[in-house]
Parts: C-alpha cells; structure tokens; sequence
C-alpha cells in the first residue's frame, strides 16, 4: 500500500494510501481531487489527467510512451519536464512516499 | 434544499459531484436503477469484456466517496413517475421523495432486435455491466459469434472477442461499419484492421433470422449466406431514455428538450447527457449526442446553472475507440462535410481533416494523438485553415494553429 502525497493546487496536501496495481489518476479520483477529471476513465485518450511528478521520484518512474508523449505534447499549456498523465503511471511499493503537484485542470 | 438526480451513469454523478464542488449545500439524492455502484460504460465492450479490467477498476467513484460528498446513493431503485405540480418523484418501492430542483440522466436504452429468432438463447446485447458479465459468462462454450451491426459497439465487441480467440463474423447492413458518422477512408481502415485481426466481416448483409431451436445455431444475412453463431452479439443502436419526461410532459424532440443550461420546459427540470435534445450554438442546431464528453460537460452545465451561474454549453465534442492497437480519436461532428483532406504519418497512423464551406468543422485521427489534441482544442477558434497544410507531413500542426488563432 504505497502513500502518495499530492499538492493540491491551493497548496494544501493530501496523503492517502493507494493500492498497489492501481493507476496514480485512480488514486486521485477516488480520493476526490476534482482537478483530475480523467474523461476517458484512462485509456490514455483524453489528456485530462495531468500531473507534476516530484523531481526527486520523476527518474524512478517507467518513461511515458509514444501516445502518452504525444498527448503531453499537444495538449499542456504548462507543460513541464516532469510533466506526466497520471492514467499511464502504476503504483508500486517501490513508489511509497510519492509526490504529485495537480495543476489547476486544462479542461 | 434539495436535488434529485435520475440516473447514475457518467452524466448524473457527475452532476452531483459538480454540484457539491460547487457549494451546493443542499441534499442531494443520486437514483441508480443498477444494483452494482455507478460505473464507467466504455471498458464494457473493450477491456472489461476481455476481462482485462476488475470490476472495482469500472466503478466511477469508490464506495466512500459517495458518504464523503454526502451523495444520497440509491441503488436498484426506479422512479415510475414525477408529479411537477408537487414537485415530487414517486418509486417502484412505494417511496415519495420531494425535490426542489431535479436533474434527469435516465440515459439512453438499446434498441432490440426484431426478426424471427430474435429471443432465443444466445442472443446478446451491450448496454449495461450485466450484459457484458452475461456474455462473458457464455463465451467459454462458444466458437462461433456473430456480431450484428457496425457501429462502434459492433466493431468494439468484434475487435474484443476476437482477441479472446473466438470465430467473428460482423453482419453490416450498409456497405461500409460507420457509415453515418464517417468518411470512408476511416470506414475503410477499419475494416481492413478487422480483416487483418480475423474477423470476417460482410458488408450489406443485413441480418434476416436467427435460427435455432432453443439455442442460436446460426444467422441468415440479407446476401443469402448462413453464418454459424454459438452466440450472436446485436450493437444496433440506442433511444433516448425519455419516458419519464414524457410522461409527465415535458416537452419532447428525439431527446427531453433543454436550452443551453440543460434546463427543460419546466423550470426546475434539467436533463443531462444520452437522453437531452439541446441546441448546440457552434453548430446552430437542435442534437443529441451519445458519449462520455457530452454527458460530463452537460452535467456541469446543468450543476453550474442550479447553483446560480448561468454558463452555455458550447463544448466541443469528442469521442475515442479502441480497436486492437488502433486508437481512434474524434474532434468535432463531421455530418455534412463537402470536403476533406487526409494527413498520413506513417502506415497505421493517418488523420481525417473535414471541411464544411471551407470551414474546418472535424478530424477523426486514428494513431495520431497529437493532431487530435491539437484541433480538439482550436476547432472552434481557427479561422480558415489551409488544406495542403494539414495535409503536409513537415507543416507542425501545433505551429499552424497556435499561429492562426493568435496565441
């Protein structure tokens, strides 16, 4: 049960325990942060998931693949280079202690 | 205070999420017909038909949420009529609740087939989670399925049990699958995509009798041909959900009728999503949309409009499908195009720009998420776009756009 900590966009933060398997954006969701609205339910469609990754964690994640590249890419106004979409990133163990920064939602 | 929603799919939980991060400090009462807790409907012919996804990951909002939110869940429970004069909702259990604002999100239901053999076992349908559990629990005994219709859904359900190992054939009763709602070079990358995964598919063959004695052994098709079928999967379309507005009348226009707030002929009626006729200003029309994007966004329209601030919809429409390692992605409502233009990125990964009087107006991308993205967020915005432009492969169209609207 990896802890993950994320910075909402007025700052306060929010810990929850999420379970291991489960995507990052699902843990969002269901912990009622609203900024990740995640339309297409994760299927890397829709780009409105979008989070910062902590730097001190961006390098122990799997890299983003092409789709999840191209949507980054095409559909952040802020986008930065530990810009991710939280649907692609699986929670581990190995993932205990993660930080997220939600921005203020695109959409 | 009070708000009842009709109806648990992604456009009434929505609503009341929205409703509650609006400030609504009302009582809200969210109505399910399902007994299972609210859940996503796209996985159902995709992922979670190919058992790929668990039942948890399906559900929109964990249990708790719901008691966080202080959302009134009501499940298996149906509203069978709604009294506007007392402003109350009368259940299958006897029940009478009041409301002062009621939202309808009753959704859309699936139209049945109708020829000879149309009851017999084996004959399915993909609506609701119970329907692809029950189809599920059938494939394991079965060879050959045959898949009746070439919508989405039909090519979605082929694509997917294909995948599981089954023998598909996929009936079209028009010559190309999508044929209403694109163009054929789409039509046609996709049936190729089909053929090449398997999948017999035939088009203009309209499906005529299903034969069997209890069980479906087989399909006659309107070309002649019998197709063997253990089981026979039918994705031919919706109604809207309208009975209950009907009733007790509200006015009606292939959908409940609401102006740009989701808000209905009468004033303390919104309606939401699948089962909405709404007048769409960017388009300049009276529609009803079937997808995800549409059932959110209205469901924000109609909780942003109940707490006070007043905001059109004039979302852009978008839809998406999986078909095996295809993605298709779709910006904007291409009906009544006159012109369009394709750009090629590689092989599998090719974008359908359409044109009404020079007015770009829709893109369907397959493979290609950025040139989605990129139109779904200027559609509406761009003037007069250059045709060979977005045809040309070197032309970024991030660059092209950005330049063109300004930013």
């Amino acid at each position: 049960m990896p802890n993950i900590t994320f910075i909402l966009p007025d700052e306060n933060q929010l810990t929850v325990a999420a379970s291991d398997g489960e995507s990052l954006m699902q843990a969002a969701v269901d912990n009622g942060i609203e900024e990740i609205t995640a339309d297409c339910g994760g299927c890397c469609s829709c780009a409105t998931c979008h989070c910062y990754i902590d730097d001190a964690w961006k390098d122990k994640l799997e890299p983003a693949d092409e789709m999840e590249t191209a949507l980054l890419d095409s559909a952040i106004e802020n986008k930065q280079a530990n810009s991710r979409l939280s649907c692609q990133i699986f929670l581990t163990s190995d993932l205990d202690g993660l930080v997220v920064k939600i921005p203020e939602s695109d959409w | 205070m009070s708000c009842i929603i009709i109806g648990a799919s992604h456009a009434g939980v929505n609503a009341a999420i929205n409703l509650r991060n609006l400030g609504y400090q009302g009582k809200i009462t969210l109505i399910s017909a399902d007994k299972v807790l609210p859940y996503q409907r796209p996985p159902l012919s995709k992922a979670f038909l190919q058992n790929t996804l668990p039942e948890q990951r399906l559900w929109l909002r964990p249990e708790a949420f719901y008691q966080q939110k202080e959302i009134d869940l009501m499940l298996g429970k149906r509203v069978i009529s709604i009294d506007r004069e007392q402003q109350t909702v009368e259940l299958d259990d006897g029940q009478c609740l009041t409301y002062d604002k009621l939202i309808l999100a009753t959704g859309a239901s699936i139209r049945r087939l109708s020829i000879p053999g149309s009851d017999l076992i084996g004959v399915h349908y993909m609506r609701d989670c119970e329907d692809t559990m029950g189809l599920r629990d059938a494939l394991p005994d079965a060879k050959n399925v045959v898949v009746v219709g070439g919508g989405y859904i039909g090519l979605e359900v082929a694509a997917s049990l294909q995948k599981l190992g089954k023998n598909v054939t996929l009936l079209l009763n028009q010559e190309r699958p999508l044929k209403h709602l694109t163009s054929a070079v789409v039509s046609d990358y996709l049936s190729e995509l089909h053929k090449a995964n398997g999948v017999n598919i035939q088009p203009n063959a309209a499906a005529q009798a299903i034969i069997g004695d209890e069980k479906v052994t087989a399909v006659e098709a309107s070309n002649g041909e019998c197709y063997p079928a253990d089981i026979v999967v039918a994705g031919i379309g919706v109604n809207p959900e309208q009975a209950l507005a009907q009733q007790c009348g509200l006015a009606i226009d292939n959908g409940i009728q609401v102006n740009q707030y989701m808000q209905s002929s009468d004033e303390n009626i919104y309606a939401i999503g699948d089962c909405v006729s709404f007048f769409h200003p960017i388009y300049n029309q009276q529609m009803r949309i079937e997808s995800v994007q549409n059932a959110t966004d209205q469901a924000k329209t109609a909780a942003l409009a109940i707490c006070d601030k007043l905001t059109p919809y004039t979302a852009t429409p978008w839809f998406w499908s999986d078909q095996y390692d295809a993605k298709l992605q779709i910006a904007g409502l291409s009906n009544g195009y006159d012109e369009f233009v394709v750009r090629k990125e590689s092989e599998n990964s090719l974008a359908v720009f359409y044109f009404s009087k020079q007015r770009l107006i829709a893109i369907d991308a397959i493979n290609q998420p950025k040139s989605f993205m990129i139109t779904r967020k200027y559609l509406h915005q761009l003037p007069a776009v250059d045709k060979n432009k977005l045809a040309d492969n070197d032309q970024d169209l991030n660059t092209l756009f950005t330049e063109l609207v300004g930013v």
